[in-house]
């Protein structure tokens, strides 16, 4: 059994149910044999990586769809041994060099020096280059990134780069200009209750349009999520008649109770509490950012006004403190006593001083 | 036997002492204040990363042989040593025993560590007699009783040692026949003693040794065979040393032992001993270190012989504003670093743990020692300077027995004049005496002795060591935030109440400013930072886990833990690029300054308690989910992959995903793990691997997340827990080897289940 995520993705242009425009400029790409670098960038979820593939497809056939895992090790020029995972085909290369931190310069110097020094072997393959895919491109160091600008020019022959990013913001703007840059943006809400009926009509029933809202309203735009909601609510329920609790993931109800209970009381007790909690999504592996995110957006829908710009305010200013710290805990327990602070306040005398 | 096999070992330090004596002359007016236990390993370890010596271990080659090899070795290598600077007697090589008792011992001391060096070169310069002998290699210990190290903990070593040696315990009458022997032996093989320096470790080790007539084989290691350049024998340490391990794993073959005439040395149980490491901290020799320990664990005959490895970890006291990337220097491997996670899990091993000597035990030694040394008992220091020497060694004997050494001579220098007198101002002087320094008041036991305050500046200068509080006093110094003119101040030290109040009064704050006021504190910050015990943001941690529990109102937590985070920030130590010890100091400022300042006062007392961090446990728990979600990633890459070849290959279409890639891990934990948990937990198919059962959330509680275990006076710090902290300000490294082991397992599952990745279509890329 494989997930309706994976099951129902369109594995080439012809099937992606939007951004036309996109896979025609696509299509035409692959077929004129002048395919530039590319760097996909959008949001979480918009199908970036599954336009990859179908580019992928379109550029050398199914025969990019055999794939294989492999292990690299490169060594630093501290004598560090890394190990990166690849997932190759015969025409192409993926990696995410992000995975090794400070090390990525390494990676991405060694791999593409590799592959650009070899021509293609097969000689049936319909492009002469190979493709590169590196992914979370906007994670890489700036010296990984400058060495790559460096190869882009030279291993032009033999080799093409796509890159996949969240945004072009965090990405050296040589690399930028070298590149076409194609952006992938998050489906609407119209194109993504025609991807939810595409998939309820292959699974054979009917999607009740309240449904449909409900997942669309937790999904905000990330296709992924919406699909993997939508399957859950599925199971929850077969019939998915009446009332439907969505199926989000737990970390967010968890957050959402940690945000309640800030609202409920604010004392040194309930921080205490909700340090525990904080602890145990951290554990899990929840990054602290989007925990602070979620956190004060269910804050600001909860609480009046006036005091919405304030919590914005505090949890922008903690968040970049988390940034530059090292202990997370400190910053996300101090973001919430400050909000505390300032609920207890404006409930005390029912108006709040300007901050800051 | 034993004896000779240690001259081997010592004919390297002495070396080595002869070439540090020139240098710890130059700077022996300022060796006595930078002696502190809590350095001499980092310095240790810095010395091998920065020039790696090659490590040289001595065969013990059979008695009759012994002394003409190591008389013409030690030949040659007089040849090749610089001459000695003027002035210093080379040693003996072999000390003339002097006494049955001394000789076992003698060279113990000068194996350990380096520390011992500046100390030999001390005694070398005539400062106290003519025979340039350390007290603690010419009083060590004789008998058993006599150790400093608590009964218990030489019980377990001596256990362990017939255990793995004879194959029964100690206090048990041999079992008939020997193969159930071999049975438990073969589970004994590496004894693991750490501690910090200076308890007694290896004192403890040669005397049970000896006592059980043991032959020891020790690995030392040698300085100078790399400097002299070309033309040694290029050998690299490591692999010298799993030679020297696979050498004296068995007994020495029938050819070496027909040239021990008389002596049944075939018979006589080996041991091996290390004392002096490998350079561990770089990675391929710790890598190939492990291996051949394993290697040792798993070859195991009724012959071989057990090992016993001795590693003295860095102390707790005055490391306050030490960085994290000095400890990454500076030897602060525990047991997984030392063994490796095979051979420290691994049914093989044993760890025994030595503590600080406390106070009394010291004394008693002291004493003893003093009684050995100082025949006339007119000439003895007076009790409390012994125990003042305890007090302020840290738990560390060897470093005490140096103090009472040096102030033992200096008072013999002095004797002719004026030493009566100084004598008599011991007895007569009474009433307390408080040290103007950073003692605590309350933690620092040392306060309340009865010394005169010129003997206490002596001993200030001679056994200066960096005094540190107690953790718990070090949290409660500040949670409690006493300030001058506090309710119930009765306890408090009218001395230093005194001296606060003395201080001139500070300039009232406008109007605006009213609430940054506050009375006087009577935490004196320039002495009490420095009597941090643990580093600086270890100490964050703690303080942030329990001031809550101090403070009444949100708005203090709140202005506390924004000094917390402004510290944090500030503490850029973590970052390669920009460490900065200043940072750190700063760092610490502001966390002590800052939690002062927002705490209430006085501080409510409601019994709180001081927990320890959750902080370490919660690490703990996210590398290893960490781990567990590469694994996850790589198991989905490798399905993905699967049916993605499955379907290329014209496999049924309708049922198989067709994705093959990376996820990235942001997604995986966040979307895709905790959604997949909940359809897999609905329908029943599995869609994961058992190993991200741990990646679940537990439902949300009202309860408090773990049970946490409370500090008390008489806990240290866990070392372990700090080198996490340290983990957790790395920038995600540490995790690289385990994720890639994560993935090594995956490959071979695969190899294992799935057929399709073929041994040569890994290379068919080029």
């Amino acid at each position: 059994m494989s997930l309706w995520v994976d099951k129902y993705r369109p594995r080439s242009l012809d099937e992606l149910h939007y951004h036309p425009e996109l896979s025609s400029r696509l299509r035409s790409l692959a077929a004129s044999g002048d395919f530039p670098h590319i760097l996909f960038y959008g949001p979480s979820g918009a199908g970036k990586k599954t336009r990859i593939m179908c580019t992928l497809r379109e550029l050398y056939g199914p025969g990019v769809e055999k794939l294989r895992i492999d292990q690299r090790v490169f060594v630093t020029p501290s004598n560090r041994k890394l190990d990166v995972n690849v997932v190759q085909s015969n025409y192409h290369i993926e990696l995410t060099p992000s995975d090794v931190g400070m090390y990525d310069r390494v990676v991405i110097q060694d791999i593409l020096k590799e592959i650009a020094q070899t021509q293609q072997v097969d000689l049936n393959a319909k492009q002469r280059f190979k493709v590169v895919i590196i992914n979370e491109a906007d994670a890489l160091t700036r010296d990984a990134q400058a060495a790559l600008r460096r190869t882009m020019e030279k291993y032009m022959n033999n080799m093409r780069l796509i890159l996949c990013a969240n945004s072009t913001s965090k990405i050296i703007a040589p690399i930028r200009s070298r590149c076409l840059l194609v952006r992938v943006a998050a489906p609407s809400d119209d194109e993504m209750t025609k991807v939810l009926q595409h998939v309820a009509k292959k699974e054979r029933f009917s999607l009740p349009s309240p449904v449909t809202k409900s997942i669309l309203s937790t999904s905000q735009g990330n296709l992924r999520k919406a699909l993997l909601v939508f399957e859950a609510m599925k199971m929850q329920k077969p019939d998915l008649s009446g009332d439907i609790e969505v199926a989000k993931p737990d970390w967010e109800t968890y957050c959402s109770k940690i945000a309640d209970s800030i609202i409920q009381e604010q004392s040194a007790q309930r921080l205490l509490d909700v340090r525990g909690k904080i602890y145990e999504l951290l554990s899990h592996c929840i990054p602290p950012t989007v925990v602070l995110k979620t956190i004060s957006e269910r804050i600001v829908d909860k609480v009046d006004d006036a005091l919405k710009p304030q919590i914005v305010h505090w949890a922008a200013y903690y968040e970049l403190r988390m940034r530059m710290g090292s202990k997370k805990i400190f910053h996300l327990e101090a973001f919430i006593a400050k909000v505390m602070t300032v609920y207890k306040q404006f409930n005390m005398i029912g108006y709040t001083e300007d901050y800051e | 036997m034993a004896p000779t096999s240690k001259s081997f070992s010592s004919s390297s330090s002495s070396r080595k002492s002869t070439l540090t004596s020139s240098s710890s002359r130059s700077t022996s007016s300022s060796t006595s204040k930078s002696k502190s236990a809590s350095s001499a390993p980092t310095r240790k370890m810095s010395n091998m990363s920065s020039f790696q010596p090659t490590l040289n271990f001595k065969p013990s080659p059979s008695p009759s042989t012994s002394t003409s090899t190591s008389t013409r070795k030690d030949e040659e290598d007089r040849k090749l040593m610089p001459p000695p600077p003027p002035g210093t007697k080379p040693k003996p090589l072999v000390s003339p025993p002097k006494s049955t008792n001394g000789k076992g011992k003698s060279r113990e001391v000068i194996v350990v560590d380096d520390d011992e060096d500046e100390d030999q070169g001390l005694g070398s310069n005539g400062l106290t007699n003519d025979k340039a002998q350390m007290w603690t290699d010419l009083y060590a210990p004789t008998t058993e009783a006599e150790l400093a190290p608590g009964k218990a903990r030489i019980a377990k070593v001596k256990n362990w040692l017939h255990e793995s040696l004879f194959g029964y315990p100690f206090d048990v009458p041999p079992p008939p026949g020997n193969v159930n022997r071999d049975k438990l032996r073969k589970y004994k093989r590496i004894l693991f003693l750490s501690g910090p320096a200076g308890v007694g470790k290896t004192t403890t080790m040669r005397l049970l040794c000896q006592s059980l007539g043991v032959e020891i084989m020790e690995w030392g290691e040698s300085v100078e065979e790399r400097s002299l350049g070309g033309g040694i024998d290029r050998e690299s340490s490591i692999s010298k040393f799993s030679s020297f391990i696979s050498r004296h794993s068995y007994p020495s073959l029938s050819m070496s032992s027909q040239h021990t005439s008389s002596q049944s040395s075939a018979t006589k149980p080996r041991l091996i001993l290390l004392t002096s490491l490998p350079n561990l901290s770089h990675i391929p020799t710790r890598e190939a270190f492990h291996s051949s320990l394993l290697t040792f664990c798993q070859t195991f005959t009724s012959l071989s012989c057990p090992m016993v490895i001795i590693h003295s970890d860095a102390g707790s006291g005055g490391r306050a504003e030490e960085s994290w990337m000095e400890r990454d220097r500076g030897g602060r491997e525990g047991s997984l670093e030392v063994l490796g996670r095979e051979v420290r899990d691994g049914p093989w091993c044993q760890e025994i743990d030595f503590l600080p000597l406390a106070p009394t035990f010291l004394n008693k030694a002291l004493l003893r020692v003093m009684q050995i040394a100082i025949p006339k008992a007119v000439d003895r220091p007076s009790q409390a300077t012994v125990q003042l020497i305890a007090l302020s060694s840290n738990g560390d004997l060897r470093s005490a027995i140096n103090s009472l050494q040096l102030v033992c001579g200096g008072r013999k220098d002095a004797s002719k004049g004026k030493k009566r007198k100084s004598r008599g101002d011991d007895e007569e002087e009474d009433g307390p005496k408080k040290r103007g320094s950073g003692k605590g008041s309350r933690g620092g036991k040392g306060a309340k002795l009865d010394v005169s305050k010129d003997l206490r500046a002596v001993l200030d200068a001679v056994t200066r060591k960096e005094q540190s509080l107690n953790l718990f006093h070090a949290l409660g110094k500040v949670f409690y935030n006493k300030r001058l003119d506090d309710p119930n101040m009765d306890d408090e030290d009218e001395e230093v109440l005194e001296r606060i109040r003395k201080l001139p009064p500070e300039k009232p704050l406008p109007d605006h400013l009213q609430e940054f006021s506050r009375r006087k504190s009577l935490v004196q910050i320039e002495s009490f930072i420095p009597t941090i015990p643990i580093d600086a943001s270890s100490f964050a941690l703690w303080i942030h886990q329990s001031f809550l529990n101090y403070c009444n109102e949100i708005e203090e937590v709140s202005a506390g833990l924004d000094e917390l985070c402004s510290a944090d920030v500030m503490r850029t130590d973590d970052d390669i690029w920009q460490s900065s010890t200043q940072a750190i100091s700063y760092a610490l400022h502001l966390t002590v300054r800052g939690t002062l300042m927002s705490l209430p006062s006085p501080v409510p007392r409601r019994s709180q308690k001081v927990v320890k961090p959750q902080f370490f446990e919660s690490f703990r728990l996210e590398r290893d989910n960490t781990s567990a979600l590469d694994h996850v990633a790589g198991y989905i890459t490798r399905k993905g992959v699967a049916a993605g070849n499955a379907f290329a290959d014209g496999g049924p279409s309708d049922v198989v995903g067709v994705w093959g890639g990376t996820v990235n891990k942001r997604v995986l934990a966040g979307e895709l793990v905790p959604m997949m948990v909940k359809i897999q937990g609905l329908s029943g198919h599995p869609l994961l691997p058992p190993s991200a059962q741990s990646l679940c959330l537990p439902p949300y509680s009202t309860f408090s997340f773990r049970s946490n275990t409370e500090l008390t006076v008489k806990d240290e710090p866990d070392a372990e827990d700090e080198y996490e902290a340290t983990a957790a300000g790395d920038d995600g490294l540490g995790n690289v080897a385990s994720q890639s082991q994560e993935w090594d397992e995956d490959m071979q599952d695969k190899d294992k289940e799935e057929d399709w990745l073929m041994e040569d279509d890994i290379d068919d890329w080029d």
